[in-house]
């Protein structure tokens, strides 16, 4: 999936406050920019997806949280 | 208390030269505030009921005169209430009735709090991306949790947390309805009904109490429950009401009646009971059914009345009971209904100057007096301090 397209699924879903999208959404985001080295924004969407996918109950919140506390951001 | 004037010494003589509690307080902005704070929440009061939170992660936000509360199912059989106030920047968390799959977000900057009150998530706390600030530590951020206890499924709490435990303060009530220590089951949908009442919580207390007015309000009664089949519950300092000692159980035109609760001696054949748990929950105890009256106070002059009618057996079990279980919340609704024309008319009319909080009728209304006296001690006990 290209940025772009994640980043229209990802407003759709706030419109609609669909919190599991926005958990599985945020973290395909999180883990593009990982790739492509920046990590700060990488680490900005992966809050977004942790805090998504704790809200949904999602198990997905401790991949998003593993790699934040790899980058110092998270306990 | 500056701004509080309220004389209470005609309140704290004994029944026979006393006077109810003054106008102030049913009307006052002030001695509302200062009642909200020594006798509401420096006691145990209900604010909910535990099927408010059925289902694991029900979360169910309750304004109690102006403090918010959150009611949560934490777990299967555990019902936890919190202070309803994000810990980051006041925010209400929780506007409506739902269910928390899994942590609770607060809508402003997202913190997130497990259903056990825990700080799980401070999200860019340290700056974009960056969930940590040494100067936060989530251990002492959690949710503030309310102290709170299930009694015949009405969900208590102290929220000043400086009353004796539950079990303690209620230890006469609960040694008193022993033999009704049974699973209660709520009846659905058409067994809670709430009133919006235009009066102070406490008269609606002071009515429940006696049964003097039973003849006059409600005249049905008079056909099989006579003024004189009643008797005093008197309990100073925690609980008044009255009994009944011809209770009727209510059939259907086959006959049909509830299932009584299990193991209830032969006192309870004809006998029913029905207290005011100081301050605000109005509880009935019989053999085939009970009810809570939970009184939420909106203000000096407004209380929300949540009717609320309980079991012996779940009723998704029973559908044969369904229609019964209909007919018995109409007849109790229109019995309580018939307390709200009385209830207001006592509010409206102490607005009258010359009022001075009323002769009591030694005989017949002593159990209220137990409650105004109660009242003005804890105030008055305040007010020495």
């Amino acid at each position: 999936m290209t940025l772009e397209c994640l980043n229209k699924k990802i407003l759709k879903a706030h419109e609609i406050k669909d919190v599991p999208s926005l958990g599985h959404l945020y973290l395909k985001a999180g883990k593009l920019f990982v790739d492509k080295g920046d990590i700060d924004h990488a680490c900005f969407l992966l809050t977004a997806a942790y805090v998504f996918c704790l809200e949904a109950g999602l198990t997905e919140a401790e991949d998003a949280r593993a790699i934040l506390i790899n980058y110092g951001r998270e306990e | 208390m500056s701004g509080v004037n309220s004389d209470l010494s005609a309140t704290l003589k004994p029944i026979g030269q006393a006077r109810g509690l003054p106008n102030e307080h049913y009307i006052d902005d002030a001695v509302f505030d200062e009642e909200k704070k020594v006798v509401l929440f420096d006691n145990w009061v209900g604010i909910g009921i535990s099927s408010d939170v059925p289902n694991l992660g029900d979360v169910f936000p309750v304004e109690f005169a102006g403090m918010p509360l959150l009611v949560v199912r934490e777990a299967k059989n555990s019902v936890s209430v919190y202070q309803n106030t994000c810990r980051h920047r006041g925010m209400i968390l929780i506007e409506k009735a739902g269910n928390v799959r899994g942590t609770i977000r607060c809508p402003y900057h997202s913190w997130c709090y497990g259903l056990d009150g825990k700080l799980r998530s401070t999200p860019h706390a340290g700056g974009p991306g960056r969930n940590l600030d040494k100067s936060l530590d989530r251990k002492q951020l959690g949710l503030i949790k309310i102290n709170s206890y299930v009694f015949r499924e009405v969900v208590f709490v102290n929220i000043s947390g400086n009353a004796p435990p539950f079990v303690d303060y209620a230890s006469k009530l609960i040694n008193r309805w022993r033999e009704h220590e049974k699973p209660l089951f709520h009846g659905g949908k058409e067994s809670s009904f709430p009133f919006d009442v235009a009066c102070n919580w406490k008269l609606a207390v002071e009515n429940y109490c006696e049964s003097y007015h039973l003849p006059w309000i409600h005249p049905g009664l008079n056909s099989y429950s006579r003024l004189e089949d009643h008797y005093h519950i008197e309990e100073p300092g925690n609980f008044a009401g009255q009994g009944t000692k011809v209770y009727r159980q209510i059939e259907d035109n086959d006959g049909l009646k509830f299932p009584d609760f299990e193991g209830l001696s032969d006192f309870w054949n004809k006998g029913a009971e029905y207290v005011a748990f100081f301050p605000n929950v109005l509880f009935a105890a019989q053999r085939d059914h009970a009810y809570a009256i939970i009184l939420l106070p909106q203000g000096p002059n407004r209380t929300i009345e949540r009717n609320e009618i309980f079991y012996s057996f779940d009723p998704k079990e029973r559908p044969d009971l369904q229609d019964l279980i209909s007919q018995n919340a109409k007849l109790w609704k229109g019995v309580l209904e018939e307390d709200i024309f009385v209830v207001e008319g006592m509010q409206k009319g102490r607005k009258g100057v010359h009022f001075d909080g009323g002769k009591f009728a030694p005989v017949m209304d002593s159990p209220t007096f137990v409650f105004h006296d109660w009242v003005a001690k804890k105030i008055d006990q305040s007010r020495s301090l």
